[in-house]
């Protein structure tokens, strides 16, 4: 998993049939000093979180898990909103 | 998934038999401000996407996740075709 936060939202009408109905979410992945690292994703969002949110997501086939279909081409799912982080000093 | 846009068509006769059938587009990624960046893939089409729709690319092992692509060769499917993208944070 990693963390990210919100920076918008993306509509799409048309989209594979078993995602109708999950909101995609613009994701900037971030370390643990919460600083940006590589470009922004997009990610379903199966909690409902929103824009200026720290959130967790998952990548890779393991992000179809939380969703409740069988079958769904995605490759990243946000899965927690983050209510604190605490990161030693280096 | 990543943010892309469909520059063009690939045909191909030789080919996995599982793949035929499929139409594979190539796209171009974007940045968020719709400009091109270097990297391009190519990617089946699940939705019907066009030449110069914008477009989600689902890559990885997910982009089997489909009932066209399930156990085949594939590492990159076209999953949804972006309507509109609202950066609410700017930095």
């Amino acid at each position: 998993m990693y963390l990210g936060k919100i920076i918008g939202t993306i509509w799409a009408t048309r989209k594979y049939e078993s995602i109708t109905g999950y909101k995609m979410q613009l994701v900037q992945p971030l370390n643990g000093e919460l600083q940006k690292v590589s470009s922004p994703i997009i990610a379903l969002d199966t909690i409902g979180a929103g824009p200026g949110e720290i959130i967790y997501y998952v990548t890779a086939s393991e992000a179809v898990i939380p969703l409740d279909v069988d079958m769904a081409p995605v490759d990243a799912s946000i899965v927690g909103i983050v209510d604190s982080i605490y990161v030693e000093k280096k | 998934m990543i943010l892309g846009k469909v520059i063009g068509t690939v045909w191909s006769t030789k080919k996995d038999e599982n793949l035929v059938g499929a139409k594979f587009l190539i796209v171009r990624q974007l940045n968020l401000d719709y400009t091109p960046k270097e990297s391009t893939v190519i990617a089946v089409d699940s939705v019907g996407a066009g030449v110069g729709e914008v477009v989600l690319v689902a890559q990885g092992s997910s982009a089997r996740q489909t009932n066209f692509t399930r156990n085949k060769p594939v590492d990159a499917v076209i999953m949804a075709i972006v309507d509109k993208l609202d950066i609410a944070i700017k930095e």
